[in-house]
């Protein structure tokens, strides 16, 4: 049996009902969501309404049809920021940042957007808030953040940035790829405007779905138009949400699983999740910190990161212990820059990177074991692969 | 039942979250087609008897689901007839 600890990059397994409810929608739907007037489409539509209603009960949206389906959290990040930013806006964002964040704000500004980058300092490499107010300008339109870093686990705290966004009023954006599903995220309370989050990691939803919600009183340019099903005499885009935003037929049998992902995690509640989560995370840093030439990057406490750590090894390079893991011990891990390279700028871990072992909720103590055993061989030997 | 409602709707997304709104207080609606003899921007309208248009009307004046069309219906003979009603105080 494989032991899977590449859950930031996509969670494996999934809940069972996620992959009854899509099998349910292959065999006995089939509809093209909210096209037609029939009983399939409209069963199909009913579906991806669900999954809308699932996603706002979680992260506390009041109207559902605020939020646009997308095929992940890169094209949202991508539908919001060019959606709402114009050349001459500022846009503060951190060294944290996930390429789906970063390279659309080059590009952006490359087109006439300022940027500013916010360190992060080690050890924890949490956002230094001090310096994010104080970037403030008087053409500051966004503060644009990841939640959860996927390189090294810290969680940003999203309502103190809320506050400063507030105060300031500027426009909040969040990267919710990693912690959606795996840590509360509550758009009210944090005062959040733009929320991305992706369907495959913590929601435990397929590859192919995610979304942007948008706050109401935001209107965001599209990027792409096209049929919606609805006012279909008019050869102009509507102008209400989700469908000003959403053109195409969804994925429908993809958010049939992410809602099933969805309501998983309520039933099982998210303080649960979180504890499991944290004794999982705290055994696998106590274990990697007791094993001589190992080093943890990334020292935020348990209780304010995602289940993951990276981390290097005296004397190997993290893709040669991504392969003994694999080859050996059946151990799934990621290697290298996580699609990350500011981060690692920042980290001191660039070009190589880390190795990075991240887990979800249906891990177990006892997979958590083996790694630490493995890690320990490793450590000792001479390793020939 | 001789005499029934029929909402239609700006969008499909609007009248899927009538019904489920709706379906939340236990209120019946059901989404069919949209009738020949009524005209609307998307394909499917709620169906519903008197004690729904109370309900689906409150929705409607708080502002949670948006209305295009409101029609009452009655049969005469083999005829079903359409007439609008006033949306916001039916
Ligand atoms: C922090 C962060 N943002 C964005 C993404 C992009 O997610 P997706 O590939 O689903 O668009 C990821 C995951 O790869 C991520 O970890």
């Amino acid at each position: 049996m494989v032991i899977y600890m590449d859950n930031a990059a996509t969670s494996y397994p999934k809940p069972q009902e996620v992959l009854s409810a899509m099998n349910y929608f292959f065999q006995e739907v089939g509809g093209n969501p909210g096209r037609s007037g029939h009983r399939l489409s409209l069963k199909s539509g009913e579906i991806v309404y669900d999954t809308r209603d699932v996603l706002a009960r979680l992260f506390h949206i009041e109207d559902p049809l605020q939020i646009v389906f997308t095929l992940n959290a890169t094209m949202a990040i991508n539908i919001a920021l060019s959606g709402l930013l114009k050349p001459g806006d500022h846009v503060i964002t951190s060294t944290m940042e996930h390429n789906s964040m970063a390279r659309p704000l080059r590009y952006l500004e490359e087109k006439g957007v300022e940027l500013t980058r916010i360190d992060c300092p080690a050890p924890t490499f949490q956002l230094d808030l001090e310096q994010l107010e104080k970037s403030i300008r008087k053409n500051t339109r966004l503060i644009a953040v990841v939640h959860g870093s996927n390189v090294v686990g810290t969680v940003f705290p999203l309502e103190e940035i809320g506050k400063i966004a507030r105060k300031h009023g500027i426009c909040f954006m969040v990267d919710a790829a990693q912690t959606a599903g795996a840590y509360p995220v509550d758009v009210q309370k944090a005062g959040i405007h733009l929320l991305a989050f992706t369907g495959h990691k913590g929601l435990f939803g397929p590859q192919g779905t995610g979304g942007l919600y948008v706050d109401p009183g935001l209107r965001l340019e599209s990027i792409y138009r096209g049929g919606t099903g609805s006012k279909s005499e008019e050869d102009r885009q509507p102008d209400f949400m989700p469908d000003t935003l959403e053109s195409g037929t969804p994925n429908a049998m993809g958010l049939a699983g992410l809602g099933a992902g969805g309501n998983y995690i309520l039933r099982e509640g998210l303080p649960t999740i979180r504890k499991k989560e944290i004794e999982l995370t705290n055994q696998v840093v106590q274990g990697l910190s007791s094993i001589p030439g190992v080093f943890i990057v990334g020292e935020e406490k348990a209780e304010n990161r995602m289940p993951l750590v990276s981390f290097v090894m005296k004397g190997l390079t993290p893709s040669t212990v991504g392969e003994f893991l694999d080859e050996r011990y059946d151990i799934m891990t990621r290697v290298g820059l996580h699609c990350s390279p500011w981060a690692h700028q920042s980290m001191g871990t660039f070009p190589e990177g880390t190795v990075r072992v991240s887990l979800s909720y249906l891990n177990t103590p006892s997979q958590v074991d083996t790694l630490l055993q493995a890690v320990r061989e490793l450590s000792r030997e001479e390793v020939k692969l | 039942m001789d005499e029934y409602y029929v909402a239609t709707f700006y969008s499909t997304n609007y009248a899927l979250k009538c019904e489920k709104t709706l379906k939340q207080d236990n209120i019946k609606v059901k989404l069919i087609p949209v009738p020949r003899q009524v005209s609307s921007n998307c394909g499917l309208a709620a169906r519903m008897d008197e004690e729904a248009l109370r309900a689906f009307s409150n929705l409607c004046r708080e502002g949670t689901i948006e209305v295009e069309g409101l029609y009452s219906v009655v049969k005469e003979g083999k005829n079903l007839i359409f007439t609008p009603i006033n949306k916001e105080c039916p």
